[in-house]
């Protein structure tokens, strides 16, 4: 409950604040977005396998996206930046699937 | 294969240590410590989702209006030049007709109405209707890179022409003149600053045997290993030609020689 609050709230924000994102920060939005769904995918498996802890959730989610912009980062200063959001964006997607596999195994046994 | 197998499994592994690691049955109690992180990290989320959805259509409406905005200013460029250029020959049409009602009336006049003629079809300044030759260059069928007809390309047969003495040249209904550019912009070419679409029709008339003094130029060799080399298509035809008098520009700075000594 205390979350969807929480996500209602931030996407009103989001909406309504309608923040204008700089341009060097960019390139980390799509990265921001895979690293939230992620999150967000992972917490509702937990959440069906009844194994979901609020500290678990933050720091994961805290911790992929600072790493993920991070990686990023380095890979732009190295001139890498695309390949390097690709690759990120690849196990981000990986990750999302298989979460999404086993929320799907647990609701429809298939 | 195993390393694969590894880096697959670790990647996907979830972070709340399922399956393996005996997970937690009894939920832990929540504090209201964690409570207030759990929402900050959720609105998070949110956040970012909508800020990722706001900016991308924000960008998308943005570059469609911006195309739209340069589609009607071309459009609008476009319209204006073509009512200036009938404006033009209107104003021409107009000066040779008073010309050719003034002139005649003194000996001196007729001279200058003799030279003035002269000068006029020398540089491409009348509309001529002649037998002369057709020349139509166009692109290698589906071709990318090589097989494409040059900006050179023209430039050298348009040269090639002139050498073997036409007297009037027009590209795909462009009249040349000594000044007319033929030029390339990005993968365009441009004669007189107007783009040309394929395929590329030189017109010349000049001698009766243009065609056949063209075909044996340096240039009409290079045509052939062009054709050869690159499968670029032309073909050279005689027939009845009528070209436009040209639209570009009188040179501003240009005096006779009288005036200038």
């Amino acid at each position: 409950m205390i979350a969807v609050i929480g996500l209602a709230i931030g996407v009103a924000l989001g909406i309504f604040l309608h923040p204008d994102v700089p341009i060097w920060l960019q390139p980390y939005l799509p990265i921001a977005v895979v690293a939230a769904l992620d999150a967000v995918v992972g917490a509702f498996r937990a959440l069906a396998e009844g194994t979901f802890i609020d500290r678990v959730f933050i720091v994961s989610f805290l911790s992929n996206i600072v790493i993920a912009g991070l990686l990023v980062f380095l890979g732009d200063q190295l001139g890498v930046g695309s390949q390097i959001s690709t690759g990120v964006i690849i196990v981000l997607a990986m990750r999302i699937f298989a979460n999404a596999a086993a929320i799907r195994r647990k609701f429809f046994k298939a | 294969m195993s390393l694969l197998t590894t880096l697959f499994d670790d990647a996907v592994r979830s972070d709340y240590g399922t399956g393996t690691t005996s997970p937690p049955r009894a939920r832990p109690m929540r504090t209201p410590r964690s409570a207030v992180g759990l929402v900050l990290v959720v609105g998070l989320v949110g956040f970012i989702l909508a800020t990722a959805l706001v900016t991308v259509r924000a960008q998308q409406s943005t570059t469609a209006a911006q195309r739209q905005d340069l589609l009607d200013r071309i459009l609008v460029a476009e319209s204006e030049n073509v009512r200036i250029d009938s404006e033009i020959a209107e104003r021409e049409a107009e000066v040779s007709q008073l010309s050719a009602a003034v002139l005649p009336n003194s000996p001196e006049g007729r001279l200058l109405a003799d030279r003035l003629a002269i000068a006029q079809f020398a540089a491409g300044y009348t509309p001529i209707t002649s037998p002369g030759v057709v020349l139509s260059i166009a692109d290698k069928l589906g071709a990318g890179g090589l097989g494409r007809v040059l900006d050179r390309d023209l430039q050298g047969v348009t040269n090639a022409l002139w050498s073997v003495g036409a007297t009037g040249i027009a590209i795909n209904g462009i009249r040349m003149t000594s000044t007319t550019a033929i030029r390339s912009a990005g993968e365009a070419i441009l004669v007189d600053y107007r783009p040309l679409a394929m395929p590329y029709v030189v017109t010349a008339i000049g001698p009766d045997d243009l065609a056949a003094r063209f075909m044996e130029s340096p240039e009409g060799a290079a045509l052939r290993s062009l054709q050869q080399q690159y499968g670029i298509e032309w073909s050279l035809d005689t027939s009845q030609v009528s070209m436009p008098a040209s639209a570009a520009e009188l040179p501003h700075l240009a005096l006779s020689g009288q005036e200038t000594s």
